[in-house]
């Protein structure tokens, strides 16, 4: 069997790319019936219906994992969830949301709406320190690096001018230049910095004991607060392994994560 | 004001135990002694690890030896919720007196874990007799067991013989009154109508009480003149609460023409006697318990039972009955899921007596389908039963119209015509295509290629001289330099100086050196093209004679100038 069809390699270029659009079509046709019948359901008022095929969507393969479009199914996962009177799972779709569009004022609102009605604290707490990790974290991941591409032309440009001219002027531009690339290296940083583990959030309404083995009668070490966040560390069907910010590794019954 | 005090007192009490801050309290065995009887100073320590006595003052007349090692209980309690426990240590001073008279015991310090406390200052009277058991009449009524928190009263009946004339003075001699550890003094009850009142008598010496006038009362077949004092207390810690030996001093005290005092005195003593103080039991606790003892009952009304959506009804809950009414803490009806079909604006007002506790909440329906006021329900234990129970006011029956053109008010923010929701789902599908960014290695390897760069072009252009000296400055300016020049040039010999100054800055020369210079040597020197060469020399040439030579041809050289000084610099000037 001939894995090529054809031999000559404009030929196969030509090939290639008939079948790569070919793909594309089809995979956007079956996501646009899946979307239809989401949106459908949901201004029925299905909100679960909603939220399967919408997850459905999420699951697609095809889907990549940083993209636009997934973070809008998120909001729209979170908007079913919460229709659904499951506030603290809206919450942890919102946050999903907005790690795919950090600046989609949509899932901030929503998020930020769900937290309250959760009796949580808002997302951003509208100080100082709030402000400037929002601001620094309202990037993905591609627009951190060519934010950093930016800083770096603006150094490459104060260098250049401090070799050919030196003197105070060049010196300041130096100063200035790298002040810049600093700043624009900041996102692509944090975004480095964050913690690649998969997080979950508590979803029950009350503390859930952390326990020290994966069982009902093991000692509680600590509470895991309703809509605080843990980092996955270890997975049993029935528990999650989980570690909080403070450091402090428990287990928890899986009903009480999301996702 | 004295409800507030005792309401303040408890709140102290509880935080005392809550903080466990030592306290100190100190009292007699018995107020007034018989001459060589004896008598103990009792002090107790509260809420401290170890506890010692400071120095004994010393009294003329009253011999005090010294304490030996304090007693110690320990119990636990419950304040704000928390399960708190209680350590007391006594120590006991025996006091001997030795002459008849009447002492004050001054203040003593005693260091509890390191602090410094201070008893306060007691009264004891040495007698010679106590003699008037037979005439006279002293009861203490108290209850044998109360409930911690339970409220109760102390009842004391006294007087004397009917036979006796001339009585006219009455002292109480309570050591236990009004500091006796674990228990919380509150508002008197008040005289009862129809009785008689009579001024005057003192406790311990001190004060100024009222009493009642009770009927004459027969015992051992005598006849009694009975008087009523009567103390409401409250228990504020399990365990047993001692009182010491209470004596009735009465008798005629009168003034002779010299204003010297006579007093003739008699006792009547009651032996101390103990009281039990059960702690709450866990069993049967709702998890709401605010913490009501007693035989209460509730009931409810309101100032309006038909009304529009939102209307503000003022539900009036009043709690009376034998018990801590003053103490509970009232049911937070925004807690409750009964109310929840009310908005809960809080509480209008608040009284409380040692009769009964009225609450007026605030609350407005928000919808017309509400058709009463549910109960309003307050756990309880019942001191009689022994057991908790749930108060319950009646429902209060309702009718709730909807307002003109509204929907109800589901949320607080409807009333202010705002309502808050989530943003609706984005149906515009989202670009699928992965973005793509260059990551932290790429741009920390472009970083440091570009300092490589930079680093070259440095060192590369610093091998011609310094950029940033001042010739290399007047060089990269000296066309603009010119440019200016020329422009303010009014006549040949400016110009011809603008021109030299350009040629000057451009090769690090002074313009003087240029004036008459070997033209064709400085060409070849400067490598410029034959052309130029020539072209510079028919400038200077031109310029030479229209400065010197008179000769003034009204021509404009400064674009020749300009022109020929492109083409320099440009031919490696």
């Amino acid at each position: 069997m001939k894995l090529w069809p054809v031999t000559s390699w404009p030929l196969k270029w030509w090939y290639l790319l008939a079948c790569w659009l070919l793909s594309w079509l089809c995979g956007s046709g079956t996501a646009h019936a899946g979307e239809r019948e989401a949106v459908e359901a949901y201004r029925r008022g299905e909100w679960e219906q909603a939220g399967e095929l919408w997850r459905a969507e999420l699951a697609d393969p095809m889907l990549p994992v940083h993209c636009a479009e997934r973070g809008r199914i998120l909001h729209n996962l979170g908007n079913a969830a919460y229709r659904a009177e499951r506030k603290l799972e809206a919450v942890a779709w919102y946050t999903l949301a907005l790690e795919q569009r950090p600046r989609d004022a949509s899932s901030w609102a929503n998020l930020e709406l769900a937290r309250s009605e959760c009796g949580l604290e808002p997302q951003d707490r509208g100080d100082l320190a709030s402000t400037l990790g929002r601001a620094a974290g309202s990037w993905t991941q591609a627009e951190a690096g060519w934010i950093a591409v930016g800083g770096l032309l603006l150094a490459a440009l104060a260098l250049g001018f401090e070799a050919l001219r030196g003197g105070r002027a060049g010196r300041l531009a130096v100063a200035a230049g790298l002040s810049g690339l600093l700043l624009c290296l900041i996102p692509l940083v944090l975004e480095r910095m964050r913690d690649p583990r998969p997080w979950t959030l508590c979803v029950e309404r009350s503390p859930v004991p952390l326990r020290s083995e994966p069982r009902e009668e093991a000692a509680g070490i600590a509470d895991w607060l309703p809509g605080a966040r843990g980092v996955r560390i270890d997975e049993l069907p029935d528990w999650v392994k989980l570690e909080l910010g403070d450091g402090t590794q428990g287990w928890v019954p899986r009903t009480s994560c999301f996702p | 004001m004295r409800g507030l005090l005792a309401v303040l007192v408890w709140c102290a009490l509880a935080l005392c135990g809550l903080s466990q801050t030592p306290s100190v309290n100190a009292r007699l065995s018995e107020g007034i002694v018989k001459l060589g009887g004896r008598v103990t100073l009792l002090i107790e320590v509260d809420g401290a690890q170890s506890a010692q006595i400071g120095t004994l003052p010393t009294i003329d007349g009253l011999r005090l030896a010294l304490p030996g090692p304090p007693s110690e209980r320990t119990f636990m309690t419950i304040a704000q919720g928390r399960r708190v426990v209680q350590r007391i240590l006594t120590f006991g001073v025996p006091l001997t007196p030795e002459r008849k008279g009447e002492y004050k015991l001054p203040a003593i310090d005693v260091i509890a874990d390191g602090r410094t406390l201070r008893t306060a200052e007691l009264w004891l009277r040495v007698v010679e007799d106590l003699q008037g058991e037979q005439l006279g009449l002293f009861e203490v009524l108290a209850p044998k067991t109360v409930v911690e928190g339970q409220p109760f009263t102390v009842e004391l009946r006294f007087g004397w013989e009917t036979r006796q004339q001339g009585f006219n003075y009455a002292n109480l001699s309570l050591p236990w009154y009004p500091n006796l550890g674990g228990l919380l003094e509150l508002d008197a009850p008040l005289p009862e109508t129809g009785l008689g009142v009579l001024d005057g008598i003192t406790i311990n010496g001190q004060g100024n009480y009222r009493a009642e006038q009770l009927p004459k009362q027969r015992k051992d077949d005598g006849e009694y003149f009975t008087l009523r004092l009567r103390r409401r207390f409250l228990a504020t810690r399990p365990g047993t609460l001692e009182f010491p030996v209470s004596h009735f001093e009465f008798g005629a005290v009168s003034q002779d023409f010299l204003l010297q005092r006579e007093k003739r005195a008699y006792y009547k003593r009651v032996p101390g006697f103990s009281m039990e103080v059960i702690a709450l039991p866990e069993e049967g606790r709702e998890l709401d318990y605010g913490g009501a003892v007693g035989m209460l009952k509730a009931s409810a009304s309101a100032d309006r039972r038909d009304v529009d959506v939102g209307d503000s009804i003022k539900l009036t809950v009043e709690w009376r009955g034998e018990g801590n009414l003053e103490f509970f803490d009232v049911p937070e009806l925004d807690r409750r899921e009964e109310f929840r079909p009310f908005r809960y604006f809080g509480k209008a007002s608040e009284r409380k007596t040692s009769e009964r506790r009225t609450v007026v909440f605030d609350i407005a329906p928000l919808s017309d389908k509400v058709v009463e006021i549910p109960p309003v329900s307050l756990p309880v234990f019942n001191p009689q039963t022994r057991s908790y129970e749930i108060v319950r006011t009646q429902p209060i029956p309702i009718r709730v119209r909807a307002k003109a053109g509204s929907t109800g008010l589901s949320e607080p923010a409807q009333q202010r015509g705002q309502t808050f929701d989530v943003r609706d789902i984005q149906t515009e599908l989202g670009s699928r295509s992965a973005a793509w960014g260059p990551g932290l290695g790429l741009i920390s390897a472009a970083l440091a290629l570009l300092v490589l760069l930079w680093l070259f072009a440095r060192v590369q252009v610093r091998r011609w001289g310094d950029p940033a000296s001042p010739r290399a400055r007047a060089r990269r300016r000296a066309e603009k330099q010119l440019v200016r020049a020329l422009a303010l040039a009014k006549d040949a010999q400016a110009q011809m100086r603008a021109w030299h100054q350009f040629l000057g800055d451009r090769r690090g020369l002074s313009a003087a050196t240029l004036e008459g210079a070997d033209l064709p040597a400085l060409a070849r020197e400067w490598s410029l093209a034959a052309d130029l060469a020539r072209e510079w020399a028919a400038l200077e040439k031109d310029l030479a004679e229209r400065v010197y030579g008179g000769r003034s041809s009204g021509e404009d050289d400064s674009a020749r100038i300009q022109a020929l000084a492109r083409r320099m610099m440009g031919g490696g000037l």
